[in-house]
This record gives C-alpha cells, structure tokens and sequence, in this order.
C-alpha cells in the first residue's frame, strides 16, 4: 500500500449564474515513502488545485469529490476540522512564494515552533531547540531564527520554508514551485537539500514545476498533467525518451537543451477553458498528429508497460505507424498549427 | 541601537511641522478681510481715535512681520495671549473648553475606532455573506452622510427622548450631588458623541475590511492554514497584526482631531467646546484666541502622528531609520 494514494480527485470552481469550472477532472497517483515524483504541466493546468485540494486548502468556493489516503487513512472524508490534524503532522507544504509564505511580523523560529506546539510534537525550549537544530539542518545558523524574514535572503527564506515544513517530522512533503523565484544557483542548491532530505529521511516529495529539467534532476516518477487531468504518466526516463502522449514529447521539445543542437519549438495554442465539457481529447486542438477519433472520443489512461500509463489514441496503433506519424510531423517544418493563429512558432 | 535614529529624525520632522503650522495660522488670520477693531468697535460714533486707541492697545499698528516676532517670543515664554473678546488669558479659556471638548469627542470617536475595526474584521473574516453586505452598505452610508445632515437627523429623531442642547441641565438651581451632574452631563452628551461615532466608524470598517482581505489573501495566511491552524487563530495570530499596519495612522489622525472638537458638531448641539468657541472667535476676529486653538489642534495632530509613527515602528520590523 502506498504511503500517499489519491483517487479520482475532482475539484469544480463556483462560477457566476450557477456555471462551474472542472478544475481538476479525476487525478490519482500514488506514492511511497522516500519517493520523489514529479507533477508538471503548463500553468493553469490544475497542478497547484490538485495539491490544494488533496489538503482540503481550497476556498469556499471549490468543491472536491474523490479520496485522499494516507496510510490507508482518508484524509479528507472528516472535513475541515479533522483534516486539519492531518496537516503538517502528515503532510507539509513549501509554496510558490518563497518571499511571502513567511509572516513578516514573526520571528522565524516562532514561526517553525508554532506547528509543533500545536500539533503537540513538543513546546518551550525543547520546541525552540528543535527548531534551531531544523534550521541547521537546512544550512541556516540556529541564531538566525532571532530574526525577522526580511533580513534572510531568497534563498535563505525558502531554506527556512523548508525548515518550518519538517517541523512535525512529516512522511509528505508537497513543494508547489518551490525555487521559481529563486536565482539559478539558489535553486540548484535547494533541489539538493530537497532530494537530501527525501533520502535521509524517508521522506515522499511531490514536485510540482513547470520546469521540466528540475523534474528530470529530482524525480524517479512524473505526471503530465493537461486541462485539470493526468494525461501520462512514468518513470522520468520514459518521459524523456519515450514518451506515449503528444503533450509530453512536444513539452520536452519547448525545453531549450544546453546541450543539444535542437531547436526550441513551442506548442501552438492554449489550455482549453474548463467551464465547459469538452468532447474528445482536450489536447486535440493544439496536437501535431492527431486523428479522426480524437475528435470526439475521450482517450482512455492505460497501461503502456511497466509504471508508465497514457491517455492517448496514437496507442492504439501499431508502433512503426505511431513513429512515422510523430517523425513525420516533427521532420515537416510547417507543423500544422491545428489554432489558427494561436501561438508564436 | 535600532530606533534612536529613526525617533530622533521623526521627533525632529514633528517639530518643524509644528514651527510651520504656527506660521501659517499666524498669517492666515490675518489675510481675513476686516480686523478686530473693526468688530470691537462696531459701536454707534465709533471715532477714528478710538479706532486707533485700540488698534496701539492690541498691537495691531505695529508691522506684520514686528507682530510675528512679538507673538513667536511670547509664545517660546509659553504665553498665548489675552482674548480680543473677552480680555481674559487664551490658556485659560482653552483649557477650559478642552475640558468639555475632549469627553464627548474622545467617546465618540474611541467609540467608533472599536465598532469600525471590529465590524471591518467581521466583514472581511465572512466575507459575501449577508452580515458582510449589511456592514459594508451601512458603513458606506454613514461614511457619505454629511456630518450636518446626521447631526440634524438625530436632533430632530430624538428631541423628545434626550437632551439636544448645550452640556447640562441650566435650570438646576442650588446644589446637586455629583453622581446626578455627571448623569445629566452623560445624557447631554449622547447625541453629539452619536454624531461623532457614526460619521467616523464607516472609514474605519472599510479600511479595516479591505487591509483583512488583502491579508488574508497573503501565502503566510495559506501556509498558516497549510500548518493546520483554526480559523480563529489564523486571524489572531497571523493576519490581524498584519493588517492593523494600515488602521495606525488612520488611528492616530482621529485621536488628533479629539482636541480638534468637531466644530460642526459641537455647533449643531450648541456643545461649549473648542470647536464652538473657534467658531465664535472667527466671527469677532480674535486672533490671540484663533491662533491659540488652531495651535492646540496642530500640536495634538502632529503628536499624535509621531506616535503612530512609534507605534508603526513597533508593529512592523520591517521599518528601518
């Protein structure tokens, strides 16, 4: 049994006039202590949603359907008020905003000591020193946690972030853009401390990043999400070099390559709007090889091989026809910009 | 040490402010178009001489700029003059009205700092509900009546129920207990400090309610929910500080204008207060008198802003010198 198991998570955003958005559209993954696992996508796909709502973080206005199992445990069956022991006793979070997930008013280690108090993990000094010694562990000197965030560096806040996160020795630790604002050095030392940390101490770590060569550092496992749903997911290495989903190899292909001669090809278009159905593959309009039945048949997520599940019609055929269709759009420069005018090539 | 050089430069600004204000009172009075003797004599047979008599008696033959220095020096030895109106000392009759001035503005606008902060955390903690519309509706409504048109609509309201005019009860003959005068005085005071209170609270709560929001659509309020906080104390511990920030200085203008009085108001309910009595003395050009309660008003302000400054200083760590 996984230590972490989302099933079929949904959630609807409140529009006006009584419509509604389907935000996330039944995502499930699973993992294991000590894993690390990728969630990537373009923005306004429902990376953040999905993790908001797998705490029960989410406003008034949204609405979640599915479970949430840790442990075996279902996490958000309890509502607001059961779920909030759960919180940072199990699973801990760093947000996009290094800057601001700190109370500028709050001395740092007040602010790591706060959750173990009120999570009961320990109080007064012992708290304080437990706090100091977190910090430590994160590069930063215990005396530092006398001051306030504004005196620490970006870096030096997102280490503190992290400190706070490990606070109640969680099994989970869910990281939502965690060094989007940070200097490329900073981040390649806090993706360190991050996969440190899962292997001394156990600890799941799910990533969610736009950034696809974060991913491939970081994770074993990933999953590409689309218009609020899961549409491929595997081990990084397949990802990256046999990928079954159109999306992920056209992803991999916007990524610009330190190395490689290839040249930067971005995807045409954009997410579809989620406040309506939509018929068919959500991906269809800005896809590069798609076929007649993408049209109007919702693509099903199936297995691909080991670990590696798709959602796909190109699946279906046999592979040397797969190959010559994908090679075949790719090879022909006038790719068919299938959005008129959407998008800069 | 952190803060000595940040007190030092505000307590420093705070006195030139002061220095300025009194400048321009002293010159702003004087641009009025007539002058005391013309009041003070508007006798029948006024004589040029008389005229002339009173203008070398009050010092008005004397140069503008001969009159500033004269005034600046008296006022450095702490003397504010004697009243063209009723030849008795400016500090005496000052002091005398601020007693009566400062309770009922004091009440009304403490009164409505509490009701507006509070009723602004309601609204933005439930936020789109139905006590929020209320509150946020009603708190516009006050805040755009004009102070007269509240002040008129109470006194004609309760005309028969509470006492409309003046501090206390003129026709109480012969000696009268204390806990009976202070109970006429209190009812006296109920509308005047109504008016103050209503036409004040509605800036409170809308400022309130939206530094809430936007508190707490801050990631330090998400992660303190994310920490598994109650509601309560993600509110009390981490958005309230935050959003009070704002609310100081709002805070410390009004508690300034306390001394102020509230000239409209206190007119409306004949309150013998300083703003009634710098009514009176615009009328009869009283200049010693004018200067007087408009410095009392400055200084108090500018006080009062230096010590939101302070408490600004407090509240924030983020303030450097």
């Amino acid at each position: 049994m996984s230590l972490l198991e989302v099933r079929e998570l949904h959630v609807w955003f409140d529009l006006q006039e009584g419509r509604e958005l389907h935000a996330v559209q039944g995502v499930s993954f699973g993992l294991d202590a000590g894993e690390r696992f990728g969630l990537v996508g373009e923005s306004g796909c429902g990376k953040t949603t999905t993790i908001l709502g797998l705490m029960g973080l989410l406003p008034p206005t949204a609405s979640v359907a599915g479970e949430v199992l840790v442990g075996g445990e279902s996490i958000l069956a309890g509502g607001e008020s059961s779920v909030r022991s759960h919180r940072w006793n199990d699973i801990a979070m760093i947000f996009q905003g290094a800057m601001n997930a700190l109370n500028p008013v709050k001395k740092v280690l007040w602010q790591i000591v706060e959750p173990m108090e009120l999570h009961g993990i320990a109080d007064g000094t012992q708290a304080r020193r437990m706090a100091g010694d977190l910090l430590e562990m994160v590069g930063i000197p215990a005396s530092a946690g006398e001051r306030y965030p504004h005196e620490f560096s970006g870096g030096m806040r997102q280490r503190a972030a992290i400190a706070m996160a490990l606070a109640c020795q969680p099994k989970i630790l869910l990281a939502d853009e965690p060094t989007t604002a940070l200097d490329v050095m900073v981040q390649a030392q806090i993706l360190e401390l991050l996969v440190g940390l899962s292997n001394d101490l156990g600890l799941a770590l799910v990533l969610v990043t736009h950034d696809l060569p974060v991913v491939a550092q970081v994770c074993e496992r990933a999953a590409v999400m689309y218009a609020g749903e899961i549409v491929e997911e595997g081990p990084t290495e397949a990802l990256y070099h046999a990928p079954r989903h159109p999306y992920t190899r056209l992803l991999f292909a916007a990524t610009p390559d330190l190395y490689g001669d290839e040249a930067v090809v971005s995807i045409p278009g954009a997410p579809p709007r989620l406040d309506r159905a939509i018929e068919g593959c959500a991906f269809r309009p800005r896809c590069d090889s798609s076929l007649d039945r993408c049209e109007s048949e919702h693509p099903e997520f199936r297995a691909m091989g080991a670990g590696h599940r798709a959602a796909c019609h190109l699946n279906d055929l046999p592979g040397e026809e797969r190959a010559a269709r994908e090679g075949a759009r790719r090879a022909g420069s006038a790719a068919p910009a299938a959005t008129p005018g959407g998008g800069a090539p | 040490m952190r803060g000595a050089d940040y007190v030092i430069k505000r307590a420093g600004f705070a006195v030139l402010t002061i220095f300025v204000a009194i400048t321009i009172n002293f010159f702003l009075f004087r641009v009025l178009p007539g002058n005391a003797v013309a009041d003070l004599s508007r006798v029948p047979r006024a004589t040029p001489q008389l005229r002339h008599a009173l203008e070398v008696e009050f010092g008005l033959d004397k140069p503008k700029w001969e009159q500033y220095l004269i005034y600046l020096k008296q006022l450095a030895h702490g003397n504010m003059g004697v009243s063209y109106a009723t030849q008795q000392p400016v500090s005496t009759l000052l002091a005398n009205d601020l007693k009566n001035t400062i309770p009922m503005v004091a009440v009304g606008t403490i009164a409505a700092i509490l009701i507006g902060v509070l009723t602004g955390i309601l609204s933005a903690w439930r936020r789109g509900s139905a006590l929020d519309h209320l509150s946020t509706n009603l708190a516009i409504a006050f805040y755009a009546f004009p102070t007269q048109f509240l002040g008129l609509m109470l006194l004609i309201l309760f005309a028969s129920v509470l006492p409309t005019s003046g501090m206390m009860n003129p026709f109480v003959l012969g000696p009268e207990s204390l806990w009976a005068r202070l109970k006429d005085i209190g009812a006296h005071m109920i509308l005047p400090a109504l008016t103050v209170c209503l036409t004040l609270y509605g800036e409170f709560t809308l400022i309130m309610r939206s530094s809430m929001l936007e508190t707490l659509g801050e990631d330090y309020v998400l992660t303190a929910r994310a920490k598994g906080l109650p509601d309560r104390k993600i509110v009390s511990r981490h958005a309230l500080r935050n959003a009070l920030l704002p609310i100081a200085t709002v805070v410390a203008i009004s508690l300034g204008w306390i001394v102020g009085g509230a000239i409209l108001v206190e007119f409306i309910f004949t309150w013998p207060g300083i703003g009634w009595a710098m009514w009176q003395a615009i009328y009869q050009r009283d200049y010693p008198m004018l200067q007087g309660g408009f410095l009392v008003l400055a200084v108090s302000v500018i006080v009062l802003n230096f010590i939101a400054d302070l408490a600004y200083f407090r509240l924030d760590p983020r303030i450097k010198e």
